[in-house]
C-alpha cells in the first residue's frame, strides 16, 4: 500500500527550512532531503518550491548564503541562519505550538461531546 | 511594512549588486546542482541513468517555473525600479519639452517687448534732441546738490541726460530679463564624473565602493580605468578607497593593477596604503610597509612592465634572495613568508609554482623539512604544499611527519596533514587512518585527532567514515567526540556536530543509515577498535 503524504500547510515550510538550517549551514538539496528525512517522508514538497522560499528569506535577513564546495566537489550554495532568523524561528515555532495547541483542544471537545 | 514592500517587489535591504546576468546564473548554477545531486543519488541507489534523470526532474518540479520566481525574488527590486525609472524618464521628457516651449513663447515675447521698445528709445531720443538746447538752462545748484542723495557721479532723474540713463538702465533691466529667459543648455556630466557621482552615491558603504569599482574594472578598459580614477581619486571616501584594488588585482588580474595599486600606496591615510601594501607583497615578495623610498624605486622599475614579467622576475628574485640569506635575516624571511599567495598571479595567468619550483624553492622547502628548526620546518611543508607536490614527493616528505615521527609538534604535524588532506590519491586516506591509529597508540590522539579529522573530511574518502565513527564508538570522550565529529564526519556525512552524539549515538546512526550510503562503505559492519586504556 502506497504510504499517504500531505502537501505542506501554507507558511509552514519556512519555518521547517528555519529550524533545519539551526542546526548548521546546508545547501538546498541537503535541506530538502533532511525535511523529507526527518518528516520520515510524510510531507509531500515538490523539490523545487525550496528555492525561491530559500531566496525571499535571504531577501528579508532571516537567512545568508555563501558558495563553497559541497561533499561531491560541486560548487554549491550554502544558506546559514542569521540572528534575525533565529529570532524568526523562535517567534513560528511559538505561534506554531498556540495554534496547534488550540486546534488539538478544539478537536478533543468535539469529540468528547459527540 | 517590510511585507508591504516585499509584494511591491522592494525590500528594505540594498541592492544586489550583482548584474543581473550574475543572478541568473547564479540562480540556474543552483537549481542545476539540485537536479544532479538527486541524480547522482538516483544512480547511487541502482537506477539507470534515464530513470534516475526523469525522478529528479518529476520530484523538482517545473524548473523554468521555479527559475522563474526565484528570478522574480532576486531581481523583483530591479524589474519595480526599471518600472519607475521608465515613468520618471516620461515626466522629465514631458517636463523638457514643455519648458522648451515655455522658453520659445518667451524669446518670441521678449523679441517683441526689444523691437517695441528700440522704437520708444528712437521716439524718445529725438524728443530729448529736440528739448536738448532750451532745458540746459534750467539746471539749477540746487538740483546739483541732490545729486549727493544719489551717490557719486549720478545724475539726477529730474535732469534729461537721468531721464535717458534712467530709460536706458530700465531697458537693459528689460533686456537682461529677456535674455536671462534664454537659458544656456546644462553641461553634459563627463564620464569621469559619472563614476564619482556612482561612487560618492553611498560614501560610508565599503560593499558599495568594491561593486562600483568592480563595474569599473569590467566596464572600462585598464587604461581608461586608471583615467577616471586619476580623476576621481581624491573625492572617494576612505572606506572606498580600500577596497579599490581587489576587482584590480584578482578579478581579472588586470594588466593596469599596478598603477590602481600605486594610488593606494601613495595615499596620505595609513590603512588605504597598508591595503594596497599588502596587495603589492604578491607581486613584488617584498614588505613595503616600512620602506617608502623602496617601494617607490621598485614601481619605477616595474610599475610599467607586463604583469608576468613582474610575477616571474620578482618571484625570482626573492627566491634568490631566501638562498642567500642565512642567521637572522633568513630567520626573518621563514618567519615573514610563511604562506606564499599566488592568486593574483593566477588572475594574471602566471603560473608561479613553476617559476618557484626551477629557482630551486621546493627542494629549499624539502631541505628545511629534515632540519631540526621548528619555524623552517614549519614553513617547509607550507611551502612544499603550495607549490603542488606529485604523491611521491609528498610521500617522501610529509608523510613521515605524520607516520613514525614521535616529536613531531602540534603545529608542524597538523600542517602536514593539511598538506595530504586533498581528494587526488586513495593512499592518503589509509596513510590518514594510520596516523590516527598510531596517535591513539601513542597516547597523543588528544592533540591530533582534530587535524587528521580534517585531513580526511578534505580526502572525501567515503572510507574513512566507518573508521572514525568506530574510533568515536571505541573512545567516547569529549576531545575525541568533538575533534571527529565536528571536523571529519559532520563533512563525510552531513551530520552536524552536535557534542550529545557519543559513540552509542554514533553506532545507532551507522546502524540506520550504512545501507544508504555509497560504494564501497554501503552497509559495511562498524571496524572494531581495540584501544589499550
Amino acid at each position: 500500500m502506497a504510504e499517504e503524504r500531505f502537501a505542506l500547510l501554507p507558511g509552514t515550510l519556512e519555518m521547517l527550512v528555519l529550524k533545519t538550517l539551526a542546526r548548521g549551514p546546508q545547501h538546498g538539496y541537503a535541506i530538502s532531503r533532511s525535511i523529507q528525512e526527518r518528516s520520515a517522508d510524510v510531507l509531500r514538497i515538490e523539490e523545487g518550491s525550496l528555492y525561491p522560499a530559500l531566496h525571499r528569506m535571504e531577501r528579508r535577513g532571516w537567512i545568508d548564503a555563501e558558495w563553497g564546495p559541497s561533499e561531491s566537489n560541486r560548487r554549491a550554495k550554502f544558506y546559514g541562519l542569521t540572528k534575525q532568523g533565529r529570532e524568526e524561528l523562535k517567534a513560528q515555532t511559538e505561534n506554531w505550538n498556540k495554534v496547534s495547541g488550540a486546534i488539538e483542544q478544539v478537536l478533543q471537545a468535539r469529540s468528547m461531546g459527540a | 511594512m517590510g511585507r508591504f514592500l516585499e509584494s511591491l517587489g522592494l525590500s528594505w535591504r540594498a541592492p544586489d549588486p550583482r548584474s543581473s546576468r550574475e543572478v541568473d546564473g547564479d540562480i540556474d548554477e543552483e537549481l542545476r546542482f539540485h537536479l544532479a545531486e538527486r541524480e547522482r543519488e538516483n544512480r547511487a541507489a541502482g537506477m539507470s541513468a534515464d530513470e534516475a534523470r526523469a525522478d529528479a526532474e518529476r520530484r523538482f518540479g517545473d524548473f523554468e517555473r521555479i527559475r522563474g520566481e526565484c528570478r522574480r525574488v532576486q531581481l523583483g527590486e530591479r524589474i519595480v525600479l526599471h518600472r519607475l525609472n521608465f515613468v520618471l524618464l516620461l515626466v522629465l521628457a514631458g517636463g523638457v519639452v514643455f519648458f522648451a516651449w515655455q522658453s520659445y513663447a518667451a524669446q518670441r515675447d521678449s523679441r517683441y517687448l526689444i523691437e517695441s521698445m528700440r522704437a520708444e528709445v528712437a521716439q524718445l531720443n529725438a524728443a530729448l534732441a529736440d528739448r536738448g538746447a532750451t532745458e540746459s538752462a534750467d539746471v539749477t545748484p540746487g538740483v546739483g546738490e541732490r545729486n549727493a542723495t544719489n551717490g557719486p557721479g549720478r545724475p539726477s532723474p529730474g535732469s534729461a541726460g537721468a531721464e535717458r540713463d534712467l530709460f536706458n538702465e530700465i531697458l537693459v533691466q528689460k533686456l537682461g530679463a529677456g535674455t536671462d529667459l534664454r537659458s544656456s543648455p546644462p553641461e553634459e556630466e563627463t564620464a569621469d564624473e559619472m563614476w564619482n557621482h556612482r561612487f560618492n552615491e553611498h560614501p560610508d558603504d565599503w560593499r558599495h565602493g568594491l561593486a562600483v569599482a568592480q563595474r569599473l574594472a569590467d566596464e572600462c578598459s585598464c587604461e581608461r580605468a586608471v583615467e577616471v580614477l586619476d580623476f576621481i581619486y581624491g573625492t572617494l571616501s576612505v572606506p572606498h578607497r580600500e577596497q579599490l584594488f581587489k576587482p584590480f588585482v584578482f578579478h581579472g588580474g588586470k594588466p593596469c593593477a599596478l598603477r590602481v595599486l600605486h594610488l593606494g600606496a601613495t595615499d596620505p591615510e595609513p590603512s588605504v596604503r597598508a591595503r594596497a601594501y599588502s596587495y603589492l607583497r604578491d607581486y613584488a615578495f617584498r614588505n613595503f610597509g616600512e620602506d617608502y623610498e623602496g617601494y617607490l624605486a621598485w614601481y619605477q622599475r616595474f610599475g610599467v612592465r607586463p604583469l608576468a614579467e613582474v610575477f616571474v622576475a620578482n618571484a625570482s628574485e626573492f627566491v634568490e634572495r631566501v638562498l642567500a640569506a642565512n642567521g637572522a635575516e633568513l630567520d626573518g624571511l621563514v618567519r615573514n613568508w610563511r604562506g606564499l599567495d599566488f592568486r593574483a598571479a593566477e588572475a594574471a595567468g602566471v603560473d608561479l609554482v613553476v617559476t618557484f619550483r626551477s629557482a630551486g624553492a621546493f627542494e629549499l622547502a624539502a631541505d628545511w623539512i629534515r632540519s631540526t628548526d621548528r619555524e623552517r620546518r614549519l614553513t617547509g611543508v607550507m611551502w612544499l604544499a603550495r607549490l603542488d607536490p606529485t604523491e611521491e614527493e609528498l610521500g617522501e616528505h610529509v608523510v613521515p611527519l605524520v607516520r613514525g615521527e614521535r616529536s613531531v609538534p602540534p603545529e608542524l604535524f597538523a600542517e602536514a596533514c593539511n598538506a595530504l588532506g586533498k581528494p587526488d590519491w586513495p593512499w592518503v586516506a589509509a596513510e590518514l587512518l594510520g596516523a590516527l591509529q598510531e596517535s591513539f597508540e601513542l597516547g597523543v590522539a588528544d592533540r591530533r585527532v582534530l587535524a587528521l579529522s580534517r585531513a580526511l573530511a578534505a580526502t572525501r574518502d567515503p572510507r574513512a567514515t566507518p573508521v572514525l565513527v568506530a574510533y568515536i564508538v571505541a573512545d567516547d570522550t569529549p576531545v575525541t567526540i568533538e575533534g571527529i565529529g565536528a571536523n571529519g564526519l559532520q563533512q563525510l556525512t552531513g551530520v552536524a556536530y552536535d557534542p550529545s552524539h557519543d559513540g552509542a549515538w554514533w553506532r545507532a546512526w551507522w546502524e540506520k543509515n550504512s545501507g544508504r550510503l555509497p560504494e564501497p562503505i554501503r552497509g559495511t559492519p562498524l571496524p572494531v577498535i581495540a584501544l589499550r586504556k
